[in-house]
């Protein structure tokens, strides 16, 4: 099966106009909805059926979570969520400029089903000098075109979509930190409940979907029930990009079908890396269990299998590190990054993030001791489970699961105070 | 709802917290970033506890309870993540406990105690945080910043001051102004309270003493006309810092700046220590029999030899109640009726009409069950600020908060609507064009001090009665002193007497009673200097007069030089003492310090003069149970059953330049005006005269103003242009009247 859904214009030319994406069917799916005032219980009953996950990181039924919000409420909200900063994840940066108007797209149909008269999607700082540029121009010609806008296509549906750059904090990425930055905040994770259905941008109700979520909503409608649903096996319907990066021979973004075997996507990676030796591989961007190469080759790329294996599908950003990989300075990266990212709030995150930074840092020149390991364990225990949002679990998860597999590592660095594979 | 906290069965209500139920029925659960009058945020995890069935122990400040919820406030669980929480806690915490002021009533020591290890697991570097300045009254370690957010909040939340905020991210936040700038709010010692660490701590308290030395003393705030609720905390028979004490109905838990720093001015250097009387010229030391002889002797001369209404009796309305009732039944009962407190004003025209007391015109609490407040001559950020509070939840509840003042000032809550008007146009703005409010809504009008200081204070209150009774809105006041309500009720006023009786033969005001020179005055608490409408007026009557009484807690120049008698009393701290708050409420307290010896309690030194003259005998509780039992049978209704008296005002006319005083936050009694800490902050600094831009037009930037008032000359330098103005208008700040030549507000002409 070779479907394509968010990338589908990434090979041809001008992928991002709307010439490209309407020769593809794009806007058909909209059009219909607003010509024929299509029900929004039907279409989130769609997306329902279709199994979608959201695709930022935790997998949630997107259809379910659409219907959560309360239908009768006035003012509604949806944000597209484009901060991706997680490490090892890059797709929703190729969605923004090779495919844009599926996000438009995806936005304002998702803004319908909800209620939702103003949409905003948040885009990463990084990303000011051409996703946004990008998707700026798409939007304009969206709105030329009235496809958004006021009295869409002439009829009396309104809806405004507005683009957001962000400052560079990873935290913004996770969604109540996301509202509070839209706004005008700091970027500070708030308590749920309330969740931002009930209670989300300016006290009102809101959906936050991923990029990657938002830009599959318009196949799925403009498709047969069940289309989607078949391409993928039971409990992880569909296809999902992974961001292939680390030591392989093709990096990039490849959208497949759940449930694909992963030695399947390493083949159409390229393999790895000068045809070395598998040794490890995250398989859902840095803030998930790392798994060893040999179990990571017995599993399919789905939500089931990848938990049976230890781990989590997150957003997909498969880090692939070969057998000269130093897994004591990949974990002491890592932990720089979450200590550099935690918003600061939470007792356990902002002190804990940087006790296992420094601890990691003592190891890795040669000061650590063997009770370090075990204090790496029990600070990542005190803190996981303890915080408001999951950037605390994401500090530790790696850290538990890197002393579970590569322990000896660990210990032979604090022995001999070098390196096991250099 | 039921809820298990320990298995034990308890009755929750709907939609409360854990944290909420277990305060409720007294069950200790540590906590940093929860306080009840601050929105929640879960951030420190300090109150995790063990809830059933659920796998990691939860926030008990932000889990609302459930029906047969079985939460577990002492089990393994709970202890241990309490106690992981308290190991990150302590990680960068410098640990200096054995200098940090806040030793021994510290939120962190105390949880610590109990919960933490006793040896540390951390070897690494602590964090390290540059201190900042940010005032004089709050002094900061911000190492030892737990960044439990409390004091952000309260700017964000409470006093809508936001100040300090969050900078930086992960370990490396911090807690700082946002510009290089220090605290200024009127309410930034709050935040000392709510800092559960030694992170901000209260600057002039600094060292002083150590928490379990000092002695702790309920009093009520002698500074405002509130009636702040305080504690005043005492080290060797010394006040050395002040918080406050919960008072649900008044200051909740909060306390204003002036409130918590104000009592330094008992310090200052020029107290009065020792009695005097004036002895060829010169004044000389003398026992407490001769002082009171002599002060007897001028009072009978006086009478005796110029008649009764030689003699003018002044009192500060910052008096306890006990002095005020001393005060004017002394005199009164000599037939003496020259009496007032009214020593800011100079237009007496309503005073027929004015109520029996001064009142809010509803309870603080119930400010927020207005639609509409009209504030008229009141800024409540610096004369009352611990109502900004108060303010902040009436907007916040939807209440229309409108300011008609001369001048255009800011508040820290939410104004619907703000008019600058001159004198003239304030007097005519309710009778002609009335404020834009819908007025079939619940209205408050509240009349600030500001306007009982104009030269047309009578047309105003005038015309605001009558707009007030035909909307059919309640009316208030505000007033300068704490204790303006005494001083009306029990008849420091010329023309009633306690309680409202009516006099036959009413006396004279206080401006009259400078101005026609009498031959003795007796001063009760006040400074020539500063208490007065017009200083140099009262200069020329301290001169021309025969004798003049002092019975003060300073001595000023103008009492240096002109006092025949000085008698040293009290400050509201060194006596028992009791004020009538504006809503009405009687509040009494106990002695707070002891005097000096050669002080005398105010009130005590009055009934010795009462004694002598065989009228009467007092204690403490005889005046205080007399004054409870007379409250009881007044009718507050009184002026409302009383016919209105038409005013005759002095006509005004648009062609006069007006000039008005503001009083100054931290200038408004003598105790405050002396607080060294109070005088260091950036409000001290802020002294202006503003002109109004048309004014500026006409002097075509000279830089000096040549001001003709009251048929005398003089020159002001150094003033601004304040755009906001209304047109004719000088304003000053009170603290510039110390150049004597001045009235508090009045008509003038400049040289152009
Ligand atoms: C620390 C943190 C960072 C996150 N960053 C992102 C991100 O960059 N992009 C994203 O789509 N979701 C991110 N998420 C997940 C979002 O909170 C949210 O679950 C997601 O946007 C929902 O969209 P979906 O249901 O379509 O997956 C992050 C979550 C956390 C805890
Ligand atoms: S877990 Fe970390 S990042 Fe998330 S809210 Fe708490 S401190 Fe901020
Ligand atoms: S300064 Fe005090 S109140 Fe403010 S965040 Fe730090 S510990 Fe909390
Ligand atoms: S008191 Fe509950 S988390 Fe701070």
């Amino acid at each position: 099966m070779n479907i394509k859904l968010c990338t589908e214009t990434f090979n041809l030319n001008n992928p991002a106009s709307m010439e490209t994406y309407i020769s593809l069917g794009g806007y058909e799916a909209w059009k219909k909805i607003v010509e024929r005032k299509s029900s929004k219980l039907e279409i989130i009953n769609k997306i329902k059926e279709s199994g979608l996950r959201g695709k930022g990181g935790a997998g949630f039924l997107t259809g379910l979570k659409w219907s959560f919000i309360p239908q009768q409420a006035k003012q509604k909200y949806l944000v597209c969520n484009s901060d991706e900063s997680e490490p090892g994840t890059c797709k929703d940066r190729d969605i923004l400029r090779y495919n844009p108007h599926a996000i438009i797209e995806g936005m304002l149909i998702a803004s319908y089903a909800i209620g939702a008269s103003v949409a905003y999607n948040y885009l990463r700082g990084e990303f000011l000098d051409e996703q946004w540029k990008v998707f700026n121009n798409a939007l304009e010609e969206a709105y030329k075109n009235n496809f958004i806008g006021k009295n869409i296509l002439s009829t009396n549906i309104s809806i405004e979509i507005y683009s957001l750059i962000g400052a560079g904090a990873y935290i913004v990425g996770e969604e109540t930190a996301m509202l509070e930055s839209i706004e005008g905040k700091r970027g500070m994770p708030r308590i749920k409940p309330p969740f931002p259905a009930i209670k989300g941008l300016f006290g009102k109700p809101t959906i936050i979907n991923n990029t990657e979520t938002l830009a599959s909503i318009p196949k799925i409608m403009l498709n047969n029930e069940g289309w989607y649903k078949d391409i993928g096996i039971g409990n992880s319907e569909g296809i999902k990009i992974f961001s292939m990066s680390g030591h392989i021979n093709k990096p990039n973004n490849y959208e497949i079908p759940l449930g694909t075997p992963f030695s399947n996507l390493l083949k159409l990676s390229g393999g790895v890396l000068n045809g070395n030796k598998l040794k490890a591989v995250i398989p859902g961007g840095s803030s998930v269990p790392v798994i060893k190469g040999e179990d990571m080759m017995m599993t399919t790329m789905d939500y089931p299998s990848i938990a049976k294996a230890g781990s989590m599908l997150g957003s997909g950003g498969v880090i692939i590190m070969d057998e000269t990989t130093c897994m004591v300075s990949v974990l002491h990266r890592i932990s720089r990054f979450y200590y550099s990212e935690s918003c600061g709030q939470c007792t356990p995150c902002r002190e804990g993030t940087g006790w296992l930074h420094k601890i990691l840092s003592n190891i890795l020149n040669g000061k650590g001791t063997l009770n370090n390991l075990d204090q790496l364990n029990k600070i990542a225990n005190q803190i996981e489970g303890h915080c408001i949002c999951a950037l605390g679990d994401a500090a530790a998860m790696p850290v538990r699961s890197f002393l579970k597999h590569f322990w000896h590592e660990f210990e032979y660095y604090v022995e001999k105070k070098e390196s096991m594979v250099s | 709802m039921k809820v298990f906290i320990n298995n034990k069965e308890y009755k929750a209500r709907e939609n409360e917290t854990i944290i909420e139920l277990a305060d409720r029925n007294g069950i200790k659960i540590p906590r940093f970033c929860y306080h009840k009058h601050l929105s929640v945020v879960a951030s420190c995890r300090m109150c995790l506890v063990e809830i059933e069935n659920i796998e990691h122990a939860q926030p008990a400040c932000s889990t609302p309870v459930q029906e047969n919820m079985k939460i577990f406030t002492h089990s393994n669980k709970t202890k241990n993540a309490q106690k992981n929480t308290m190991e990150f806690l302590l990680i960068n915490h410098p640990l200096d406990c054995p200098i940090c002021d806040q030793g021994g009533e510290c939120e962190l020591q105390d949880v610590s105690i109990q919960h933490g290890e006793s040896h540390s697991n951390y070897l690494e570097f602590k964090r390290v945080v540059i201190d900042k300045d940010v005032g004089p009254l709050i002094s900061t370690e911000m190492t030892r910043c737990i960044h439990c957010s409390r004091c952000v909040r309260f700017g964000e939340e409470v006093s809508n001051n936001k100040e300090l905020g969050l900078v930086n991210r992960g370990e490396h936040m911090e807690i700082r102004t946002f510009i290089e700038e220090g605290i200024s709010s009127e309410l930034s010692g709050n935040m000392i309270d709510l800092c559960p660490v030694g992170a901000l701590n209260n600057k002039p308290y600094r060292y002083r003493a150590r928490t379990w030395d000092l002695q702790q003393h309920g009093a009520i705030s002698p500074h405002d006309c509130i009636g702040s609720n305080i504690y005043y905390h005492t080290y060797n028979n010394e006040i050395v810092r002040a918080v406050p004490k919960e008072n649900h109905d008044i200051n909740q838990t909060w306390l204003s700046d002036r409130d918590r720093f104000g009592y330094e001015g008992i310090y200052s250097e020029d107290r009065a220590t020792k009695p005097m009387i004036r002895n060829n010229k010169k004044l000389v030391e003398c026992e407490k029999e001769i002082l009171l002889n002599k002060t007897n002797e001028i009072i009978k001369s006086t009478i005796n030899d110029f008649g009764l209404d030689q003699i003018g009796c002044l009192i500060s309305a910052q008096s306890t109640s006990e002095e005020l009732f001393l005060f004017q039944h002394l005199f009164k009962s000599m037939n003496i009726q020259n009496i007032d407190h009214r020593t800011n004003e100079c237009d007496f025209n309503y005073q027929e009409n004015y109520p029996l007391m001064p009142s809010l015109g509803c309870n603080i609490n119930d400010l927020d069950k207005f639609d509409n407040i009209l504030l008229v001559g009141v800024n409540i950020k610096t004369e009352f600020p611990i109502l900004t509070i108060r303010f902040n939840e009436a907007s916040k509840n939807n209440t229309k908060i409108f300011s008609i003042h001369f001048d255009s000032l800011d508040e820290d809550f939410e104004l619907a609507g703000k008019i600058a008007l001159n004198n003239s146009d304030l007097s005519k703005f309710f009778d002609k064009k009335k404020p834009a409010i819908n007025t079939n809504n619940k209205t408050l009008i509240i009349i600030g001090p500001n306007i009982n200081y104009l030269v047309n204070q009578s047309q105003i209150l005038d015309s605001i009665t009558k707009y007030s009774k035909s909307i059919n809105a309640q009316q208030g006041y505000l007033t300068d002193f704490c204790n303006s309500t005494s001083a009306w009720l029990f008849g420091n006023i010329p023309h009633r007497n306690f309680g409202g009786q009516p006099t036959n033969k009413p006396g004279l005001n206080v401006s009259d009673m400078i101005k026609s020179g009498l031959s003795t005055y007796v001063f009760f608490n006040l400074e020539p200097e500063h208490d007065f409408w017009n200083a140099s007026a009262v200069t020329e009557a301290l001169n021309k007069s025969k004798y003049n009484i002092f019975f003060t807690s300073y001595v000023t120049p103008l009492i240096e030089r002109y006092a025949d008698v000085i008698i040293p009393i009290s400050t509201f701290a060194e006596t028992d003492g009791s004020f009538i708050n504006i809503e009405g409420t009687y509040q009494a307290y106990n002695k707070i310090v002891n005097p000096n010896k050669n002080i005398f309690e105010g009130w005590s030194i009055l009934n010795n003069l009462i004694k002598m003259n065989n009228l009467g005998d007092y204690n403490i509780s005889s005046i205080r149970s007399f004054l409870l039992k007379s409250l009881q049978n007044i009718d507050f209704n009184y002026s409302k059953n009383k016919k209105f008296k038409n005013i005759n005002s002095k006509s005004i006319t648009n062609n006069y330049i007006y000039k008005n005083t503001l009083r100054h936050i931290y200038a408004s009694d003598q105790i405050v005006r002396r607080s060294k800490s109070l005088n260091l902050t950036e409000q001290s600094h802020n002294k202006f005269i503003y002109i109004s831009s048309d004014l500026g037009q006409i002097l075509n930037n000279k830089d000096t103003l040549e001001i003709r008032e009251n048929n005398k000359n003089y020159k002001v330098k150094n003033f601004l242009i304040k755009k906001e103005l209304p047109i004719n208008t000088i304003v000053y700040t009170s603290s510039f009247n110390n150049t004597l030549n001045e009235s508090k507000s009045g008509h003038i002409t400049i040289k152009s």
